[in-house]
């Protein structure tokens, strides 16, 4: 960048630069666009030459032998499935042990070996550790089979699985890990039951709340009165026959009276239920619903603690 | 620590062995390979990477066209992808409006989430009539390079061109996020300085960014080769599977990857067998060392963040 001591030839200089500059950015736009054209065009194929041979037949018919029209790709897809199935039995539970270590020491020469062998074994390819599996299972075994294909699926799923898990255990806040010990769990039941259930709370079922939301209410002495969802019609018991339908989750009782709606991620509040609510609260009656974020901020704890 | 329980230790145990399977593994696979090509290592000694005769039912292997292909269609595939990738990643950190980022990021990312077999499947009957019909032809008649042996010959489709540009698409997403990682982890106080001394943001990115990020980049590049090397599906459904050696794009060729993929069901004899395992040695010992290699430049870089 050399500055010229004309000040006419430095308003050159200076538009050339700024030609250059956006020059460079037309060309990161054009990249961009010419890289998000094959996606489109392969997704555009797949839809419109796919879509016409896709039926529930097609999904769960056997193949016909080669030359007669036909059938599915039923065995495939329930190959795929056991498939599955094996791998996450093998890979799972030694990809989270994996990543559970190597969050929790992440300094030691084994976490650091054991990361840059992951990322490594991440790259190989798929065809390498395939015919390692042959030389190691079928071979011996004498035969292919989808015991032998799982179990390599499960091998290579490993490095992945504990990096995943690594990543997500460090997004755990710290404070919950100490939270635990201090309160006198133990190492173990610390690492699975708060830090990995935390990592994988992305999805909270409603059952789950309330189970939680009940403990927690009789802790604190409070007298607890749950309904059963309408759809376990069998052991469904309501105080009210004629407009049972919708009745708040729980009813809570300790000198005073908390009607509580749980709702897990993905539910919704439906119409009668919102009409139960809506009637309670306007008898004067202490409303409330709660979903996976109020339990996890501490509302309900607050709700729970306050005195009459 | 001392007052830890039985089941803490079953737990420190089996979180430690979990995390040993991993460098097992990786021992595993050199030992397995090597144990089984040995045989033919043995037989045929330097002359199994140097000769082109690769005859089944003669007896004799060599697998020098198998790992010319891989070289020339892992180079070619970034040649193109390494500047289309490395674009994109500027795009998405330096100049991309708010609105645009994520949509052309997720594309991206979508892009590496597409199986290899349907990649092949869109090279057999989209890329490669294309490329016969019309890329073929007027690279060759228009622009008259059909005289200079890199693009001379009979126009089939299916060629190491078709291969390289699937492996392109193929390992584009890779580099362009490794790319983007790395240019996200050069401090602002980079950038500001060079913004604050009145460059342009293109000479902002071209001495202060990019000059800071290199080793990354570099590492990200070499991670996509390490993918294209493998990949296995998709070339093989385009690269027309022939043991020769040809100068030109057009011709047809094979890749190591390929070349287990195709034979290994089919061979009898334990020395085609063996082969084969040799084959996946070497390819397997190559692409170890990319990885390895990109992996740690990358994380040189990564760590080197202020």
């Amino acid at each position: 960048m050399s500055v010229s001591a004309r000040p006419v030839s430095r308003d050159t200089h200076s538009r050339r630069r700024r030609a250059i500059n956006r020059l460079v950015i037309a060309i990161t736009y054009l990249f961009a666009a010419l890289t998000t054209v094959p996606l489109l065009a392969i997704l555009f194929y797949l839809l419109v030459r796919g879509a016409s041979s896709l039926s529930i037949g097609f999904l769960i018919h056997a193949p016909r032998p080669a030359g007669e029209s036909g059938g599915g790709m039923g065995n495939a897809l329930a190959g795929s499935m056991i498939l599955l199935a094996i791998a996450a039995l093998v890979g799972l539970p030694i990809g989270v042990g994996a990543g559970l270590r190597l969050a929790e020491r992440p300094r030691t020469i084994l976490s650091n070996t054991v990361r840059f062998l992951a990322d490594v074994l991440n790259g190989l390819p798929s065809i390498v550790m395939g015919i390692f599996a042959w030389q190691l299972l079928v071979r011996p075994m004498h035969r292919f089979s989808a015991l032998a294909g799982g179990i390599a699926l499960g091998v290579m799923m490993i490095p992945m699985v504990a990096r995943t898990t690594e990543e997500m255990l460090r997004l755990v806040p710290n404070s919950l890990r100490e939270a635990a010990l201090a309160l006198g769990y133990t190492r173990w039941r610390t690492s699975v039951m708060v830090v990995l259930r935390t990592a994988t709370g992305g999805i909270v079922t409603g059952a789950e709340i309330q189970s939680g939301v009940v403990d927690l209410a009789r802790l604190q002495g409070w007298r607890v009165a749950h309904f059963r969802p309408a759809r376990t019609s069998k052991g469904w018991r309501t105080p009210v026959a004629a407009d049972g339908k919708g009745w708040p989750d729980l009813v809570l009782v300790r000198e005073r009276v908390v009607y509580a709606e749980i709702k897990g991620d993905g539910d919704r509040l439906r119409e009668e239920q919102a009409a139960w609510l809506q009637a309670l609260a306007q008898a004067g009656a202490e409303v409330h619903l709660w979903r996976a974020e109020e339990w996890m901020d501490g509302t309900v704890d607050a709700v729970l603690a306050r005195p009459l | 620590m001392n007052t830890r329980s039985g089941a803490d230790r079953v737990y420190a145990v089996f979180t430690t062995a979990s995390a040993a399977v991993i460098p097992i593994v990786v021992g595993l696979v050199f030992i397995a390979l090597a144990v089984a090509g040995w045989p033919a290592l043995r037989q045929f000694g330097l002359s199994f990477v140097t000769s082109s005769a690769w005859d089944p039912v003669g007896g004799q292997f060599g697998a020098a066209p198998a790992i010319y292909g891989t070289l020339v269609s892992s180079a070619l595939a970034l040649v193109i992808a390494g500047p289309l990738a490395l674009g994109v990643a500027l795009f998405l950190v330096e100049f991309a409006p708010a609105w645009l980022r994520e949509p052309v990021a997720f594309t991206v990312e979508l892009l590496a989430a597409i199986p290899s077999v349907v990649y092949g499947l869109w090279g057999i009957f989209v890329l490669i009539p294309l490329l016969r019909q019309y890329v073929m032809p007027f690279l060759a008649d228009t622009l008259h390079l059909g005289s200079t042996p890199l693009f001379s010959g009979p126009a089939y489709g299916t060629s190491m061109l078709a291969a390289g540009l699937i492996l392109a698409i193929m390992i584009l997403p890779y580099i362009a996020a490794v790319s983007r990682e790395v240019l996200r982890a050069v401090p602002r106080s980079q950038r500001e300085a060079a913004l604050a001394l009145g460059a342009t943001r293109w000479e902002m990115i071209r001495d202060a960014v990019l000059p800071y990020a290199r080793s990354g980049l570099v590492g990200g590049l070499m991670l996509g080769l390490g993918r294209a090397l493998g990949e296995t599906m998709a070339v093989t459904m385009v690269i027309g599977n022939q043991h020769q050696i040809s100068a030109s794009l057009f011709a047809p060729g094979y890749t190591m990857a390929s070349l287990i993929a195709n034979e290994f069901s089919e061979a009898t004899t334990p020395l085609h067998v063996a082969s084969l395992m040799a084959v996946g040695l070497l390819l397997l010992v190559t692409t170890f060392i990319v990885n390895a290699g990109a992996r740690w430049l990358v994380w040189q870089t990564a760590r080197s963040r202020a």
